[in-house]
């Protein structure tokens, strides 16, 4: 069986462990995350996505090319992780994929869509959500779970990862952004390797636990500003770490749409930068479907002249 | 003919050269006392090896023959501009304006830049550039806004900043975007608004738009620095003087800020530099094109360098296939 689960939905870690433990349970499975480039009309054609953020629209687009080319569009319908709540607009992906997907004149009109809902705040939650996921794709031929739902990495583990990562350079900056901004290359406009090139490290969000994160941005919750979006709590919680534990050359807020969960977390970490009176070079980057990687490289090279401090040579 | 160089010492120079969507500038420094040469701001018209043609035409044609002891660029068509003249010292414009600034106006805090296409705002402290931001998407508080409405209203943009400054009433304007500005415009000539009076609203509505989307809060100290060649506009400079509350110095050089700081960061440079070839500009075909490389889903737009119809340089790959030779054939689509 062929299913096809959008590349940008890998970003969320659970993704990646509930792909891992299909593979498992059923070792014929195959995974499609892009469609192969014949079918790439259905990402170019006019679409209905809604007022949304570019990296909204490309999951969009490339749920729609993968219907072609799978037996089941696997599109769970993401509320909740961690015991934080999602983006509002990953709850609607599906309706979205669903009615672009009912307007197509082709037989990728018969592919099933499992768009399960993903509300997680427990192991028990993971478990359950994991039955439902797997009734949904293998109805008929149910496969028995003798194998517990895998549990994300340790921090531990996170660590030792970080630290082989950030090895090679002598200095870091912090890169700060939505899962689904920082790990597609075309959303985040090559930003880690660009860097990588100039001799620095890139520190992520995604490279350090969640849980960590989480305490530490709880620190700074209270009654009207408590930042309940998972996405806002992991850039929080990352600016706060990396700033009192990493001493990072400089940092870098990527975001791809000012919505109000970003316009609020991109004030709360220019309030936050505000305190540490200059010691660390931070920048702000919009990047979305109007962004050309020319201006993106332009306002790297002069962030790293403010960091090597050219001006004063 | 004889060349005008017969005889003369060659006087050792600085070269910085700003290529810009709009402008191409060039500055000429003398090694050891840093004294402004020469200095020239021309149109691109969309043809920057035409323009850096006829810079190095300039130079060449000077009664002082001058040795070019190293060249940098900077300006959107930075890279375009080094290979043609070869140079290894590339800088982009944020440092660039900052160096001339702070070698003008040790003291700056504060550098504002407005440009044919792009705005900047640079926030120094201690002599040390600390925070910047540049427009995005929009062009409303730039150079080209401030031509496109001068050609609308049938003004030369060199006259706006007099026809601006006397007004007395100015008109309101919209200047978050040149659509909705110049829909605003339209009906205050329909219905009889003076064109000094449209002029200075649309200086007080680009100062708006900037402080709005570019400027975006920052702290803006005095002394406060304004380059590029907007900086002309002397309307613009007292909207800038009122909404900010500080005295706007505009030095000597202010169109030509960037290439001036690219000059000074050419002098700056260290070890051995590639031979300068500008001159080669003017004994030989150069043409630029671009292709689609398809290798993989980044499908980059490689940018290609033809001498006498030959290619002879590629950049803006991402991977370093043609730039660098990292893989061997260089398969085009």
């Amino acid at each position: 069986m062929k299913i096809g689960l959008p590349v940008e939905l890998l970003s969320f870690e659970w993704v990646r462990r509930l792909k891992e433990d299909v593979g498992r349970l059923v070792p014929d499975v195959q995974f499609c995350h892009v469609a192969a480039e014949a079918n790439s009309g259905l990402q170019t054609r006019p679409l209905s996505e809604g007022d949304a953020c570019f990296p909204f629209k490309k999951m969009i687009r490339t749920a729609m090319a993968l219907l072609p080319e799978v037996d089941r569009l696997l599109i769970p319908r993401l509320v909740r992780l961690d015991g934080h709540l999602l983006c509002p607009n990953f709850r609607a992906f599906p309706d979205l994929v669903i009615m672009n997907r009912d307007r197509l004149p082709g037989p990728e009109k018969a592919t099933s869509i499992i768009d399960t809902v993903v509300d997680i705040s427990s192991r028990e939650d993971e478990e359950c959500v994991r039955a439902e996921v797997l009734k949904g794709l293998f109805a008929s031929r149910l496969p028995a779970q003798r194998m517990a739902f895998p549990r994300p990495e340790s921090a531990e583990a996170k660590a030792a990862k970080l630290s082989a990562k950030l090895a090679p350079y002598a200095k870091n900056i912090a890169l700060i952004g939505r899962a689904y901004m920082l790990q597609d290359p075309h959303l985040n406009m090559g930003i880690p390797e660009i860097l990588n090139g100039q001799g620095y490290g890139v520190v992520t969000p995604q490279d350090l636990d969640f849980q960590t994160l989480d305490q530490v941005a709880a620190r700074n919750d209270y009654y009207a500003k408590t930042m309940y979006w998972r996405g806002a709590r992991e850039c929080l919680g990352a600016f706060m770490h990396v700033t009192e534990e990493m001493a990072p050359a400089g940092i870098i807020y990527l975001l791809s749409f000012n919505c109000g969960v970003d316009a609020l977390v991109r004030i709360e970490l220019m309030s936050l930068h505000k305190k540490l009176a200059g010691k660390i070079p931070m920048m702000v980057l919009v990047g979305d479907e109007h962004s050309q990687r020319e201006h993106v490289v332009t306002r790297l090279e002069a962030f790293l002249d403010v960091i090597d401090g050219i001006t004063t040579r | 003919m004889e060349s005008p160089h017969v005889n003369r010492e060659a006087v050792p120079v600085y070269l910085g050269i700003d290529v810009g969507s709009v402008t191409t500038k060039m500055v000429l420094l003398a090694a050891g006392s840093m004294e402004v040469l020469d200095h020239v701001y021309l149109r691109t018209k969309g043809d920057p090896i035409r323009s850096i043609r006829q810079v190095m035409e300039r130079i060449e044609s000077d009664p002082r023959p001058f040795q070019v002891l190293a060249a940098a660029t900077t300006g959107s068509g930075r890279m375009l501009a080094a290979k043609l003249i070869g140079t290894d010292l590339i800088k982009n414009e944020i440092t660039t304006h900052t160096l001339a600034a702070l070698t003008i106006a040790p003291d700056a805090q504060t550098i504002i830049e407005i440009g044919g296409q792009d705005s900047k705002i640079i926030i120094v402290r201690d002599r040390m550039a600390i925070d910047f931001n540049m427009n995005t998407v929009c062009a409303a508080g730039t150079g080209s806004f401030l031509d496109q409405q001068a050609g609308r209203l049938g003004v030369k943009v060199e006259d706006m900043g007099e026809m601006a400054l006397a007004s007395e009433s100015p008109a309101s304007i919209s200047g978050r975007c040149t659509v909705f500005a110049e829909t605003d415009m339209i009906h205050k000539q329909q219905i009889g608004v003076g064109r000094n009076e449209i002029v200075a609203g649309l200086c007080q509505s680009l100062v708006r738009n900037y402080l709005a989307t570019v400027a975006r809060g920052k702290q803006i100290l005095a002394p406060v620095v304004f380059q590029g060649g907007v900086a002309a506009n002397k309307g613009i400079v007292k909207e800038f003087e009122r909404q900010t509350g500080h005295p706007i110095e505009v030095f000597p050089y202010y169109g030509v800020a960037g290439a001036y700081g690219a000059a000074i960061y050419a002098s700056k440079a260290q070890g051995q530099r590639p031979p300068f070839q500008g001159f080669e500009l003017l004994k030989r075909e150069f043409a630029v094109d671009s292709f689609t490389c398809r290798k993989c889903e980044e499908e980059c737009t490689v940018l290609r360098l033809h001498r006498d119809a030959k290619a002879v340089s590629f950049w803006n790959d991402r991977c370093g296939r043609y730039s660098e030779g990292k893989k061997q054939g260089q398969e085009q689509s």
